[in-house]
């Protein structure tokens, strides 16, 4: 190390704190904007909502209360057989059945696109279409498509035997099946982009040797492509299990949550959407939502506990 | 030295498909097939649907038009109206939330990944646990808070809202990590020899490096943001975007009259993304790529 004087030493201490001071700016101006608004959006948001939890607005005050949590067990576990937030809890576990489900669907999908199944290319770009238009578009052609006069109930009937047509959006029976054959019709090749890009990394010749020692489609899709592409999918499935209490179909657009069709995410929605901000339905859906939210923790910290287990195959 | 490359014939090095393997890729191409002809027949029937007059939808929603109007197209600009707002105010609204949004949702988390993948600094690791945490831990019920602030802020009904768009986490930030954590930093040091400061080597070698997945990423909000009706229904319900005036024209009497406006105006709402992903989907299905979030 060479030797130096002390008024150098002092020089490049200095130079060095410069140094810093310039990062620490730069890094400032960057992203100190962003971290503000997360904490005015996220942490104090967050931080209201619990605090919306407790609370009660009177004609003239905010009272501190657990009426909303009372409320709640009320529904739950009172008199009354079919609340509305039994309902929407029955629901949104068949939502996250069905997610689990269409899980290893797109999966799949993906999969066969990558084996270059005959269309693919063609399936690359249409598969996409789901995303890039509106809900609204699609709602609106499925609704027709599910209309008494649409092609979808003349099939049913058909199969059936019926000649009374049904209302598969306007009947508690079918309602909620239909909206979520929606779910299912737009969600066949769900994540085939993430699934698509990782795929694509794997070494040719890691499939190539596969194929030369002779294993069929469902050893190299098991053995060979999903321990390869763990990390997207892992990342994916903590998702996917993390939404369980989150899980919805297109409600809003096509029943507005009528005929027994409502879930958490969209009561809670409910509860803002053209209601006075005044309301204490507000408070109500923050207690909802707070209660559901500590119910998701153990999930989280499981199904991560778990992933970490799993050890990263590297290439 | 020049390289050889010694080829094996194709049928040489792979086997033949079995039986069993060539019944499974039958069976899921015309599964595959079906769903890609139902999206695209579908499509192709709105289309044909906004040319046909109210009461030929109703009577006969599966064929063909007795007669081709075409002026419904046009005539969606001036019917499609909901509270005051016509479809060209809906597009105006349409394309301010769009592009500011885009460009602030993923400008935000895009320096935040960079300062975490190229910087040391007290607090770095808990800026990207921070990051897998938010995306982890689904907040449920805060939609009511969130509504408060916003009026608190004076974002109802004004374009303000935008600068919630400017985030610091997401998906695009863990996107943009893995990006950056593949540019080897010789560019930078490069850059920094030749005295490049801080923000050079920012605007100027990383941003145009980052060039494809950026373009990814901004076709891919933008998208979403163009079809974004929840935030405008709460938020803007006095500036409907496309998608929320279509919604809120589909709920109003007029409805019942017009269902051949409504069709036109719901196939015109979606060109716009439609001319987007074809510009931008090489782009998105070449650079986004989600990694494992493990930590």
């Amino acid at each position: 190390m060479p030797n130096y004087s002390a008024e150098e030493l002092q020089s490049i201490n200095r130079q060095k704190r410069n140094n810093t001071l310039k990062k620490y700016l730069f890094l400032f101006s960057i992203i100190g904007l962003q971290l503000l608004f997360f904490v005015v959006f996220y942490v104090i948001v967050n931080f209201n909502s619990i605090l919306m939890a407790f609370q009660l607005k009177t004609k003239t005050t905010t009272i501190w209360t657990f009426d909303n949590f009372t409320r709640m067990w009320d529904e739950f576990f009172g008199d009354k057989d079919k609340t509305e937030l039994i309902l929407a809890l029955t629901n949104t576990f068949k939502f996250f059945g069905l997610g689990l489900i269409l899980f290893p669907v797109g999966f799949i999908t993906s999969y066969f696109m990558y084996k270059k199944i005959l269309g693919h290319s063609v399936y690359r770009l249409v598969f996409f279409i789901p995303s890039i238009l509106s809900a609204i578009v699609w709602s609106t052609i499925y609704k027709e498509m599910v209309a008494v006069e649409g092609p979808v109930v003349k099939f049913l009937m058909w199969i059936t035997g019926s000649d009374e047509p049904m209302i598969l959006l306007g009947d508690p029976a079918y309602a909620l099946k239909t909206v979520m054959g929606y779910t299912i019709w737009m969600g066949i090749a769900g994540n085939f982009i993430l699934y698509g890009g990782a795929m694509s990394r794997i070494p040719v010749d890691v499939i190539e040797a596969g194929q030369l020692d002779g294993i069929g489609w469902l050893r190299e899709m098991v053995q060979i492509i999903i321990p390869l592409i763990f990390p997207t999918m892992g990342t994916l499935l903590l998702l996917q299990l993390t939404g369980i209490f989150t899980a919805s179909g297109n409600i809003l657009f096509l029943t507005g949550g009528a005929f027994d069709t409502t879930t958490i995410s969209y009561f809670i929605f409910q509860s803002v959407y053209k209601v006075p901000e005044t309301s204490n339905k507000y408070n109500y859906a923050s207690a909802v939502g707070l209660v559901f939210t500590l119910l998701t923790l153990p999930i989280v910290f499981f199904t991560r506990w778990l992933l970490d287990k799993i050890e990263d195959v590297q290439y | 030295m020049e390289r050889v490359i010694f080829k094996t014939p194709k049928h040489n090095r792979i086997k033949k498909r079995a039986k069993s393997e060539i019944i499974v890729f039958a069976v899921e191409f015309v599964i595959l097939a079906t769903f890609a002809a139902s999206y695209i027949l579908s499509f192709l029937w709105a289309v044909m649907a906004g040319f046909k007059t109210h009461n030929d939808l109703i009577m006969n929603p599966f064929g063909l038009p007795e007669t081709w109007h075409p002026e419904n197209y046009i005539d969606a600009f001036s019917l499609l109206e909901v509270n005051g707002v016509n479809m060209i105010g809906m597009i105006g609204n349409s394309i301010w939330w769009v592009i500011g949004g885009s460009i602030l949702g993923v400008l935000g988390p895009t320096l935040v990944a960079y300062a975490v993948t190229k910087f040391n600094f007290i607090g770095r690791m808990f800026l990207i646990n921070l990051n897998i945490v938010t995306m982890t831990l689904p907040i449920i019920g805060s939609f009511p808070a969130t509504y408060r602030m916003y009026s608190a802020l004076g974002f109802i009904n004004s374009p303000l809202i935008l600068i919630a768009s400017f985030g610091a986490f997401g998906s695009t930030n863990l996107y943009m990590c893995a990006f950056f954590r593949g540019v080897s930093p010789t560019y930078a040091e490069a850059a920094k020899i030749d005295g490049a400061n801080e923000y050079t080597i920012l605007f100027k070698i990383m941003m145009p490096l980052s060039k494809g997945i950026l373009i990814a990423l901004l076709t891919m909000a933008a998208v979403g943001r163009w079809n974004d009706s929840n935030t405008m229904l709460v938020y803007l319900p006095k500036m409907p975007n496309l998608a929320t005036g279509i919604y809120l024209f589909s709920t109003e009497m007029t409805y019942r009259a017009r269902m051949d406006i409504l069709m036109a105006a719901t196939v015109l709402s979606a060109i716009p993304p439609l001319i987007l992903y074809s510009f931008g989907h090489k782009s998105i299905l070449t650079n986004v790529s989600l990694g494992g979030i493990k930590g």
